[in-house]
């Protein structure tokens, strides 16, 4: 800290970096963060509204039990997938956090990207930092009023549309829409638009930070991610210490000191509010606003960039680092065939699926003729994007009658049809007790299903 | 510049009393748990079959809750409010460790 004892010479330093520091920001890293932001907050607000052969593209409509992802649709059935899937993205994070650090928390972290927007809007309204400062000390002014009150306008405006598109991927959006308009949401519509905007203004607004140092599991399973050679914000010690302020020209070695000047920017712009000189801490979300500040305190002083920057600790050591650790290979090998097996699993996927109950009033039925008749209900999904028509067969054919006629499913449809199945008084000691219904789509004969289910005679056999 | 000045421009890190972070935590986890607990539970029953059963039972009722998203909604608060004093008896076990010395 500068506490007087660093003479003029700081003091015109530090002036230097208060006309650097209009609070954002800027530099490489800052622009990829807000790309990043942008990006996401466009596909979260956007997506629902992206139609996809006359629907909703992406819905996991949870009141008709139906997942639809572009041209997938998965159905309580396939919930496996949907675990597959969740194992995929921790793996991934895994992977991720063992290579390159908290890039995640940085770039990608929902509660990162909602308190940039909350931020942003803050800035828009109150000014940067010292503007802020100052507004706050003087509260209950005119200007503070009318200032607050927009804010608290565009948060509370913001949080609320973020709601709405979150309850749009469940439900969806376009009735909703309809229906927020016309003020005829249903009360669960509503409760959740409401809890899930207040989570958000509550979050991005004012927990903030917070929810990264007390509240997030992943931040703390930092240690048990890392190693010596995971990539990391830095600060080369090695290089900036003993820290010091100094005149300006003054060559650092000749005073006895490193590269760093002691100007607190890095802390200032960290928003976690640790100082990464002190070493790596579990509240660094690796966001690299240090490493954009610190490079433009280096080039206004005239020396290298990159005293803070991403580096493990090997390479701070000295030392090269190892990227075919034992533990990246696990993650990595783990990763692609886990990635390989959902692709392949998916691409095997039956688009269709075919359920049988017997009817349970009478096991059979004897004919006036005496042949023989069963009745069951098949229940068929046509999973598929397109309507199929379906025929029912049973096998072995020869000896088993199917009375149902060929029936259409729409596509991402249920069909309840009742099948009866008849055999004749000749062929009944040549009739299984077990036989096997299939359904089979008229126009794609490699679209099948079929399921063993019971024949009863009277025989009792 | 003078001292006060510099130190506005630090950020003051709030840091929280212990108590406050315990429901913090217990918080965010039990609902992640809950998330977890729904998916799995509703992925496997359909929640018609109850609506189905209570409309068998007592054709008059038409509850507020009777719909899958009710049932979604009520089924994921249950879970959160178990998860949740699950989590607030450990963090207070934790805290009050048994005395020493008035073992068997
Ligand atoms: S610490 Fe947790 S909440 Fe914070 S950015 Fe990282 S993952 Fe997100
Ligand atoms: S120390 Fe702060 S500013 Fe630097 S990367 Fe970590 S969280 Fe970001």
């Amino acid at each position: 800290m500068n506490d007087g004892t660093a003479g003029a010479g700081a003091v015109s330093l530090y002036e230097a970096h208060r006309k650097v520091y209009p609070r954002e920001v800027s530099g490489r890293f800052a622009r990829l963060r807000t790309l990043a932001a942008f990006v996401l907050l466009g596909v979260f607000y956007g997506l629902p509204w992206l139609q996809w052969n006359g629907r909703q593209a992406v819905l996991f409509d949870l009141p008709a039990r139906k997942f639809y992802l572009f041209g997938l649709t998965l159905w309580p059935q396939d919930f496996l997938y949907l675990t597959w899937l969740l194992i995929l993205a921790a793996l991934t994070l895994f992977f991720v956090t063992a290579v390159a650090g908290r890039v995640w928390c940085g770039y990608a972290c929902p509660q990162t990207v909602w308190t940039e927007a909350f931020l942003g809007l803050e800035r828009l309204v109150e000014g940067d930092r010292p503007q802020r400062l100052k507004l706050d000390r003087a509260p209950w002014t005119r200007e503070w009023v009318l200032r607050k009150g927009a804010k608290q306008f565009l948060w509370i405006g913001f949080a609320a549309l973020t709601g709405f598109s979150f309850v749009a991927f469940f439900s969806p959006a376009r009735e909703l829409a309809a229906n927020l308009v016309a003020f005829q949401l249903g009360g669960w519509e509503t409760f959740w638009i409401l809890f899930y905007g207040f989570a958000t203004y509550g979050n991005a607004g004012f927990l903030r930070e917070q929810v990264c140092r007390y509240m997030c599991p992943y931040a703390r399973f930092q240690s048990a991610m890392f190693d010596h050679d995971t990539l990391i914000v830095s600060y080369d010690p090695g290089r900036g210490e003993p820290r010091g302020a100094r005149k300006r020209g003054v060559d650092p070695k000749a005073v006895g000191l490193g590269d760093c000047v002691d100007c607190t920017i890095c802390v200032q712009v960290c928003p976690t509010g640790i100082d990464i000189r002190k070493g790596l801490q579990y509240e660094c979300i690796a966001c690299a606003a240090c490493v954009d500040a610190c490079d433009d305190v280096m080039t206004r002083v005239g020396y290298r960039t990159g005293l803070i920057r991403y580096a493990t600790e090997q390479e701070l050591a000295g030392r090269k680092t190892n990227y075919t650790r034992p533990r990246v290979l696990v993650y990595g090998t783990l990763l692609l065939l886990l990635a390989v097996g959902f692709v392949v699993s998916l691409s095997q996927r039956q688009p269709i699926g075919l359920d049988i109950i017997r009817d349970r009033n009478a096991l059979y039925r004897v004919l006036p003729d005496g042949t023989v008749e069963n009745v069951y209900s098949l229940r068929i999904l046509n999973k598929d994007e397109r309507p199929h028509y379906y025929v029912i067969s049973a096998e072995p054919a020869g000896v088993f009658q199917v009375d149902a006629e060929s029936v259409q499913v729409a596509a991402g449809e249920v069909r309840a049809v009742p099948a009866r199945l008849r055999v004749a008084p000749g062929d009944l000691a040549r009739a299984p007790r077990e036989l096997e219904v299939a359904v089979r789509a008229t126009d794609d004969a490699s679209l099948e299903a079929s399921h063993v289910t019971r024949f009863f005679t009277p025989g009792g056999r | 510049m003078d001292q006060q000045q510099v130190e506005d421009e630090l950020p003051v890190v709030r840091r929280w009393p212990p108590r406050m972070r315990l429901a913090a935590a217990v918080g965010w986890s039990s609902f992640l748990a809950a998330c977890v607990g729904t998916m799995f539970t509703f992925a496997a029953l359909d929640p018609q079959v109850i609506i189905d059963g209570v409309a068998y039972e007592q054709p008059e009722s038409s509850g507020w809750w009777l719909s899958r998203t009710g049932i979604y909604s009520i089924g994921f608060f249950l879970y959160w409010a178990v998860a949740a004093v699950a989590g607030l008896l450990t963090g207070y076990l934790q805290e009050c460790p048994p005395g020493e010395g008035d073992g068997p």
